[in-house]
């Protein structure tokens, strides 16, 4: 291949990949500096710089109590999600049983199902067991929904992994179950870290199913939001967008770097 | 039932010699809705217990009432005008939600499973559609007399008044004002975006037959057809908005040039956020929130006595003093600050009222004509 | 002794240990993903606004409205819109990612996963803020005097098609990186090698075993674009609406569970149609394994 076309296709593709990484970030940054205007009107570009928004959002006992609900709702989600799918991993990558691509695909079919569905089935029917609004029902909700990511990360993990390990363990008189413990699941601990991070993430940012699900007495931060961009469209919206955006991106970050610890063949 | 029925026809003929002679003299709002939007109940006037209006009875100690409104500034005058000094008088707690919607009555009362007791909902919902839903109210402690003609049904009496008006961004405006709501058809004489809340049965039909002629008293039942034909010539240049603050904010900015929005938006639009925004009070729908009391609630006697008192006339007004929004009362007096805002201060001749009998037993065709419409 | 079907070896069991760990999960999502949905779908054929004997009556209700059909059909066209628009910038993405160091494709994933997972009024409110009339580009546009008016960009097929895309985008990406990352560029440099021009190279060799991934992309971001419904709400015009907004409005405003189950179903229906006839074309395992390469 010459160099001569290289260049030029090279510099293309760059400035489309460029392009298209504006794309997709600018807009959910734009409400980043929005969040420190000083006016009362949600602007662009803003006018001044105040950080009493982010005051506000502290200090505002409905915002707060998101902020802790949103935090609650998640950590049980992942600890739930991050148990179950391992598990299931485990059981579907390792175990043989007939009818393992009907459980692929329902393990997989929260991410495929709309939303919207998903959404009036879980409220007509936990209104029914008395869960809805309940910090149970968001939980379990929000678990079914996080699972296919902890499920996706533990498999990834299990067929990467170098099976003589184990059978190194075996061979010098380790039983299974103490394999699993002191071999197996060190190494696969960064694919369930990574899922249990995904499952806290996809809680997080749940807004849909979570409008259905809570009350007044009991919202998640995204809800909250939804509520209050229906009642006065002022900049707090924006300090809680960016909050929510920092904490979804460090977890991002995170979940990278424990990746990277990953042993892989 | 029939007994308690003859008994109280007996002492409301004797409470109607009674109070025969005694008359407000206070300003008391002119809105009078056509014969068509009838209540849903002839039952005579019972006394109310004198007392309840200035002192209600005390409710037994950790006693909780839920209370669900709309949220907003809107929940925030309620609370400030009837729960808290009610909380002070009776002792009662409440708790609020913030998210009233009839779909959630339905559930809850589907389930078995009512937890809200006091609900606030819109001029569509506590008709005699939704009986299976509602406890009848308790006739025998509101003063119905006393509540605006056709403001009180079997299940349901109003507690707010409010319009649903057109405003207009006057920057946009090149120096003119629209009359009504044939300007807000004429994109020529005043050009730029309309908004238009995005629900069948919020006005959007209504003004079009206003605007195309109609005299409010023959607005229904509504000439769909010919509503349509005339929303078509605007079609390109509307905007829906799904929430109030979405309307204040669409009209304050100027991204719309007139809209269809809640007066108390309007007012916010002009007084909270600065914005260039006046409401232009001709052909107003007025219209009503109403308190409804979901079927199976512990507490419905409670319920009762709180809707009893705060339709009386020394406190239905309260909220006036936070949000210009008018009372149901005919007696009652609206605080003297936003009694020039208010809805029902403005009702004239040319106002129109909702048939809302007619709107939730057409709730159907209404909802298929306008799904029909908009996404031609 | 083996029995008939030769999938398992000499004397295991039909199902062994591992797969009992399967369980917990598995009961999970029936009692709270599954039952709910069956719960849905019998609500289509067992309420009715008006009491009637014809348990199909919702469903005759459905397609008696011409909104309905409509509807419907936009929903199929802005999915196969948003795919399109998807493979057009997704394509050349993971290209890039596959040809770049290894740090930076790692930093280009983050890009592309962010915002999937920012939250959705996020994104929708800064869109918003973005394409309105009064808004940034407009402004922008207006005050350097390149426009006199304000250009439709919200309210629009275009703007539902922007905001859509940032989000599916990793879908389509993230398959086709897979499938790229396993091809030997020996290939391309063979060709090379015998002659082939670059592009010649690229067209009739890399671009041919990259297509699985194209496949198994399109066919994930047109399966998630059906259900998407806050995004065309708050993005695009009445023109725009898709079917999920309609099962919001039937069980939310006018609480019709009657119709809004029956378009459940119907959108359920339709999805598992379109899986079923991809699956002649595609492996569906190819689709689900790439997620795992995130």
């Amino acid at each position: 291949m010459t160099d001569s076309w290289r260049q030029p296709r090279r510099l293309l593709l760059l400035a489309l990949g460029a392009l298209t990484v504006f794309f997709l970030m600018a807009p959910t940054l734009v409400v980043v500096p929005m969040s420190v205007t000083a006016s009362n009107a949600l602007t662009f570009p803003p006018e001044g710089f105040s950080t009493r928004w982010y005051e506000k959002m502290l200090t505002d006992p409905q915002w707060s109590s998101g902020f802790v609900n949103s935090a609650q709702v998640a950590f049980l989600t992942a600890l739930l999600a991050t148990v179950l799918g391992t598990l299931a991993a485990l059981g579907t990558v390792r175990g043989r049983f007939p009818g393992k691509s009907a459980v692929n695909a329902l393990v997989l079919s929260p991410l495929i199902v709309p939303v919207i569905i998903i959404a009036i089935g879980m409220f007509s029917l936990f209104v029914r067991w008395k869960i809805s609004g309940s910090i149970a029902g968001l939980v379990l909700a929000h678990t079914a929904l996080a699972v296919p990511f902890v499920v996706i990360n533990v498999a990834t993990s299990l067929r990467t992994i170098d099976r003589n390990l184990e059978l190194a363990a075996m061979n010098l008189g380790a039983d299974p179950v103490r394999t699993f413990r002191r071999v197996t699941l060190p190494l696969i601990l960064p694919g369930v870290l990574a899922g249990g991070l995904f499952a806290f993430i996809t809680s997080w940012d749940e807004v849909v199913v979570s409008i259905f699900l809570t009350t007044a007495r009991f919202r998640t931060l995204p809800v909250e939001m939804w509520e209050q961009v229906r009642q006065v469209v002022d900049p707090t919206v924006a300090a809680v967008a960016t909050t929510l955006l920092a904490v979804t991106t460090s977890l991002l970050l995170l979940v990278l770097v424990v990746r990277r610890q990953a042993p892989a063949r | 039932m029939t007994s308690w029925r003859r008994l109280s026809v007996l002492v409301a003929v004797g409470a109607l010699l009674v109070t025969a002679c005694g008359g407000a003299a206070s300003p008391s709002p002119t809105a009078a809705p056509p014969a068509t939007a009838a209540p849903a109940t002839v039952e005579p006037p019972a006394p109310p217990t004198a007392d309840i209006c200035t002192n209600p009875p005390k409710a037994p100690a950790g006693t909780t009432l839920t209370f669900a409104s709309y949220g907003g500034a809107y929940q925030e005058a309620q609370r400030k005008g009837w729960l808290e000094p009610y909380a002070a008088l009776t002792g009662v707690t409440f708790q609020e939600s913030e998210d009233s919607s009839n779909a959630t009555i339905k559930a809850q009362v589907e389930a078995g499973q009512v937890t809200w007791d006091i609900v606030d909902v819109g001029n569509d919902f506590g008709l005699d559609a939704n009986a299976a839903l509602l406890e009848p109210l308790d006739y025998s402690k509101i003063h119905q007399d006393e509540i605006l003609d056709g403001f009180a049904g079997t299940y349901r009496v109003a507690d707010i008044t409010y319009g649903v008006v057109l405003a207009y961004n006057t920057d946009k405006m090149g120096g003119q004002v629209p009359e009504g709501w044939a300007d807000f058809f004429d994109t020529t004489k005043f050009p730029g975006k309309r908004g238009m809340w995005d629900y069948s049965a919020g006005g959007i039909f209504e003004f079009a037959l206003l605007a195309d002629g109609v005299a409010p008293g023959d607005l229904y039942p509504l000439d769909l057809a010919r509503a349509t034909k005339k929303l078509d010539t605007i079609k390109e240049d509307l905007v829906f908005w799904s929430s109030g603050a979405e309307s204040q904010d669409l009209i304050g900015k100027g991204e719309v040039t007139m809209t269809m929005i809640w007066n108390g938006r309007g007012y916010s639009a002009k007084h909270i956020d600065n914005n260039p925004v006046e409401i232009q009070w001709n052909q107003q729908i007025v219209t009503a929130d109403y308190f409804v009391v979901p079927k199976g609630t512990p507490n419905k006697d409670l319920a009762m006595d709180f809707i009893a008192w705060a339709t009386c006339k020394e406190n239905n007004a309260a909220p006036s003093k936070y949000i210009p929004y008018g009372p149901t009362n005919k007696l009652a007096t609206a605080d003297p600050a936003k009694v020039a805002d208010l809805s029902v201060s403005n009702a004239d001749a040319n106002s129109a009222y909702f048939d809302d009998a007619w709107i939730v037993d057409n709730a159907q065709l209404l909802e298929d004509a306008y799904q029909e419409w908009k996404t031609k | 002794m083996t029995r008939g079907s030769g999938r398992r070896p000499r004397g295991g069991p039909i199902v062994d240990r591992w797969a009992l760990l399967a369980i917990p999960l598995i009961a999970f999502l029936v009692a709270f993903f599954l039952v709910p949905l069956i719960v849905v779908s019998l609500r289509s054929v067992a309420d009715f606004p008006k009491p009637t004997g014809d348990i199909f009556s919702n469903y005759g209700r459905f397609f008696a409205s011409a909104a309905n059909l409509r509807v419907l059909a936009n929903t199929f066209w802005v999915a196969a819109l948003s795919t399109v628009v998807c493979l057009a910038l997704g394509y050349p993405y993971a290209y890039l990612m596959n040809i770049v160091r290894p740090r930076v494709a790692g930093l280009l994933l983050i890009a592309v996963l962010l915002p999937f997972w920012s939250s959705l009024l996020v994104r929708t409110y800064a869109w918003q803020v973005i394409l309105r009339d009064t808004g940034i580009i407009n402004t922008f546009l207006l005050d350097w005097g390149l426009i006199t008016e304000p250009i439709p960009l919200i309210r629009t097929t275009l703007g539902v098609m922007l905001g859509m895309s940032q989000v599916l985008l990793p879908f389509m990406v993230l398959p086709i990186y897979a499938v790229m990352r396993r091809i030997d560029p020996e290939y391309t440099k063979a060709a090379a090698n015998l002659g082939a021009p670059p592009f010649a190279a690229f067209r009739r060799v890399f671009l041919p075993l990259s297509l699985p991934g194209v496949l198994a992309g399109s066919l994930l971001v047109f399966v998630l674009a059906l259900g998407f419904y806050i995004t065309p709400a708050l993005l695009g015009s009445p023109k725009d609406t898709m079917i999920s907004q309609f099962i919001a409005n039937a069980v939310q405003q006018r609480l019709d569970w009657g119709i809004g189950a029956t378009m459940a179903v119907i959108l359920m229906g339709l999805t598992l149609v379109v899986l079923f006839v991809a699956s002649r074309f595609i492996r569906l395992r190819d689709v689900f394994g790439s997620l795992e390469e995130s």
